[in-house]
């Protein structure tokens, strides 16, 4: 499997790269909930553009972005297609024996279409331009006030940490059994998609079977390695909040503030 | 006299992976007695399925004993407290580095059992330096484990456990996927740790490398069959045959040499004293 | 010849930050029924090299001709191919997946179209191949030992009887009896059925004993090929690219430093050294 998954770090430096892990979940947090108060064109294009310029600054190829879309692209098209059958108010755009299409549902469709490619845009930017450790361990700062209130943050991010350690490892799981049945004979490639898809049902259940088992390893590795909880533990990473990470948070106040300035 | 303590030390070890499900006598590991030194450098050989990696998981305490005891230094496995300290004493190479790598990229993976010893960070990155360099790994630092071939897996799971430099090491079979440089780089490795001190235990089916150490312990069956200062075991290295395990090469020349009739009878403790007695038996006739 | 690679190159995640590149320029050829080996230090591109050969990994540029199949960058429907070649892979535990030992190993020919009854005669017949006794049919091949689930992924492969039969290191973590045993397996079945065997392997003695042809790679590119005693005789190359000559070699090498008349260091098999040195010790009396 050659493609970059979803959601996988790209180890390349840019200023995106450099900001604090922390700075930049917040700043992502904020933008994502930022979208569900964007309410006309001004807003969305504005939200838009702070999009790929955080797509620029990271100086990862446009290409890759488009290609963590296409894991979307269904999620869109269906709800696109939902409003325009099942909104029915506003007036009729077009009307065909089978089907009308009413304004409103043309306008919902746009607005959720816009939402999801948005809100894949920020993701992305975080996940791609952040190490799953940088994450976790900005989160586990991040939440560690909360501790006060007994919330275990080492343990969170510590899952957290194994659930995002967990994807590449399916991954590679997954394609070496794949290769393993192709190997024998098995056919992922002719017939229709209905066979297509069959012959991939095969490979689900030994590769649940293979992720638990995974899963036990891992635990077993990390307690032979002398993992036993957040106390006494050190970290390689450090993270620090530098000029660069204030800066990232007042484009973000500037951002707000002329969101609620332009919307209706 | 002073009582000299083992460093190691399994007091009438039984173990099973499912003790209520099987007899007694199909008991993956069986009736196990044996003390370590501090310092000691010892093979263990035996054919598979024999209880090898499941005595190698004995001794770090992930697996505990269903009868008996295992002591690490002050301390048992038996007792969670025990385990904690036991742990960080004694650094496992696994089998299958699959099963042992553990953070996402190569330099994060060296750095997880610094990080559980809590080493401070300053401390932390040149030994994860070195540890790569060890292993001939620098220039991989940020690649993921996942991409890596089979052999600078085994590598990476090797560095992880140097970078730790625990008391006592365990290789389980750590040279399998290497190439003959990788393995003469890794026996070397283990000749250094010995001199330094470090006690390593080594888990191999190769005669050449079993005969590196001082110590070659055989398990069989599920038992302990053999244990000798592996220079007396050489000459009589062909006992070595009834369980399957490797006879080192010269020792299987004369063997050869002894069926057509020509017998060397002269004890030798390696392969070069085989080769004066090859070259004598040549020369004399 | 039937079996070529013609300017092949492979990169790993292209177009991506990831991108490495494993193999470079690679002009093979290798004859219906030979008995290859490809031999390489650690990360030289002896795998992907052979997942190309099965189909697995498609080339970024050049191409592959096996028979009359064209394998490219944008070949499609390889399912036909790949019925006629079968992999065993490095590690080859993570091979299995099915619930019993017997419908692991019928997986291949129930793809392949058998009928029931054939596919059970092919099942029966791999498991007497690799030497696993018919009790285990049942077993979840994951309740097996290391050594057992590697002749259970041996067997999977053996039952398709491909055309083209790979291994990629078959032998590495078996005992020494299972690794002989293996490698007379592998003779005979290549006698038997007469295919073309690629055999991965860091063990030059399984190297020099078993191929008609060997492969050398370094660096993601072939530095040679030939017969193993055109390769075994260059020990630069051998040495630069991380590698060595077998035991037996070695051996004869350091008691040619002690005869005046060299014994041939093109003898592979100890059972031919040793009559070398009766034939010398009678001829001398
Ligand atoms: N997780 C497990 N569950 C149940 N039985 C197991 C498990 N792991 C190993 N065994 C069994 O315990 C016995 C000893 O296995 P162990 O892995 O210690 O052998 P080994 O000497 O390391 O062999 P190898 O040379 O193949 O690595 C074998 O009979 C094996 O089938
Ligand atoms: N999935 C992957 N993604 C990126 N790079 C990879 C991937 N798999 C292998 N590589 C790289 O490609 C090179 C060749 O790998 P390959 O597995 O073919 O080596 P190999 O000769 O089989 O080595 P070994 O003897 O250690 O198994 C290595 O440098 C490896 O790091
Ligand atoms: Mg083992
Ligand atoms: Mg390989």
């Amino acid at each position: 499997m050659n493609s970059v998954m979803i959601g996988q770090y790209i180890p390349i430096d840019s200023w995106l790269h450099r900001l604090d892990p922390r700075s930049k979940c917040i700043f992502v947090f904020c933008m994502l909930i930022l979208i569900f108060f964007a309410n006309n064109v001004e807003t969305y294009t504005l939200l838009l553009l702070v999009g790929l310029m955080g797509v620029a600054l990271s100086r990862i190829s446009v290409l890759l972005f488009l290609r963590s879309m296409k894991l979307i692209i269904w999620m869109i098209l269906f709800t696109t297609l939902f409003h325009l059958i099942f909104t029915q108010s506003g007036s009729i755009v077009l009307q065909t024996p089978i089907l009308t299409i009413y304004e409103e549902g043309v306008r919902q469709a746009a607005i959720i279409s816009v939402r999801f490619i948005l809100l894949m845009i920020f993701a992305s930017l975080l996940m791609f331009t952040t190490s799953p450790i940088d994450l976790t361990d900005g989160l586990e700062s991040l939440l560690s006030p909360l501790r006060r209130w007994r919330f275990p943050a080492h343990e969170f991010a510590m899952m957290m940490s194994i659930a995002l350690r967990f994807i590449p490892t399916l991954w590679a799981e997954t394609d070496k059994i794949i290769k393993a049945q192709k190997a024998r004979g098995a056919d992922f490639e002719s017939g229709n998609v209905y066979r297509r898809v069959k012959a991939y049902i095969p490979v689900l259940i030994p590769l649940m079977i293979s992720s638990f088992r995974r899963a036990e390893d891992l635990a077993t590795a990390m307690e032979a390695r002398g993992y036993a909880g957040g106390v006494g533990r050190t970290k390689l990473r450090v993270l620090s909040i530098r000029r660069a990470d204030i800066l990232l948070l007042v484009c973000f106040a500037i951002v707000a503030t002329a969101l609620f300035w332009m919307r209706k | 006299m002073k009582h000299i303590k083992s460093l190691i030390e399994l007091s009438g070890v039984w173990f099973d992976y499912h003790p209520d499900r099987q007899m007694k006598e199909q008991w993956a590991l069986q009736d196990i007695n044996l003390t370590i030194q501090s310092g000691e450098y010892v093979v263990v050989m035996g054919p598979n399925g024999s209880g090898k990696s499941t005595f190698a998981r004995l001794l770090n305490g992930l697996l505990i004993p269903t009868e008996g005891e295992v002591r690490v230094g002050d301390f048992s496995t038996s007792n969670g407290l025990g385990r904690f300290h036991i742990r960080r004493k004694v650094g496992m190479v696994f089998q299958n580095p699959d099963n042992q790598i553990v953070a996402t990229t190569v330099r994060d993976d060296v750095a997880f059992g610094l990080e559980n010893l809590g080493i401070p960070r300053e401390e932390m990155i040149p030994r994860i330096e070195r540890a790569l360099e060890v292993v001939g790994l620098v220039g991989f630092e940020n690649r993921e484990p996942a991409h890596l071939s089979g052999g600078q897996k085994q590598r990476l799971a090797i560095a992880g456990v140097l970078a730790m430099n625990p008391e006592i090491i365990v290789f389980d079979e750590s040279t399998s996927m290497l190439d003959p440089q990788g393995r003469e780089e890794v026996r070397e490795l283990m000749k250094e740790l010995h001199q330094q001190g470090q006690t390593v235990i080594h888990i191999t089916h190769s005669a050449q490398e079993a005969f590196l150490a001082e110590r070659v312990i055989v398990i069989a069956h599920h038992r302990l069959q053999l244990d000798y200062p592996s220079r007396d075991l050489y000459n009589q290295s062909n006992l070595l045959e009834q369980w399957g395990l490797e006879v080192p090469l010269p020792i299987r020349v004369r063997a050869l040499l002894k069926n057509q009739g020509v017998e060397l009878n002269e004890p030798i403790g390696n392969s070069d004293e085989m080769v004066a007695q090859i070259w004598r038996y040549l020369s004399k006739t | 010849m039937e079996i070529s690679f013609q300017d092949i190159t492979y990169t790993y995640s292209i177009g991506t930050p990831f991108e490495h590149r494993a193999l470079q320029a690679i002009q093979v050829q290798f004859n219906q029924g030979d008995y290859v080996a490809v031999i390489g230090k650690t990360g030289s591109g002896k795998s992907t090299l052979v997942q190309l050969l099965a189909g697995l990994l498609l080339p970024t540029s050049g191409v592959l001709q096996v028979w009359d199949t064209r394998i490219h960058s944008r070949s499609k429907k390889l399912g036909e191919y790949r019925k006629k070649v079968g992999v065993v892979f490095q590690y080859p535990e993570h091979q299995l997946f099915e619930e019993t030992v017997a419908k692991d190993i019928g997986f291949g020919p129930k793809n392949l179209g058998c009928d029931v009854a054939e596919i059970e005669h092919r099942v029966s017949e791999a498991m007497s191949w690799v030497g696993l006794s018919p009790d285990l049919r049942d077993r979840s091949p994951f309740e097996l030992s290391g050594g057992q689930m590697r002749r259970v992924a041996i067997a999977g492969v053996l039952a398709m009887r491909p055309d083209i039969l790979i291994l990629d290191e078959p032998t590495a973590g078996l005992d020494f009896r299972g690794q002989r045993d293996l490698l007379s397996i592998l003779k005979r079945f290549h006698q038997h059925f007469g295919c073309t065997v690629v055999h991965v392997t860091h063990n030059m003695n399984e190297a020099a004993e078993l191929a008609e042809q060997i492969v050398l790679m370094s660096d993601g590119k072939v530095i040679a090929t030939g017969r193993p005693v055109d390769i075994f005789r260059n020990l630069p190359n051998l040495q630069v690219s991380g590698l060595d000559v077998p035991d037996v070699t070695k051996w004869i090498m350091s008691l040619n430093q002690k005869l005046s008349t060299p014994i041939s260091t093109e003898i592979y098999e100890l059972s031919t050294l040793v009559d070398e040195l009766i034939h010398r010790g009678r001829r001398g009396s």
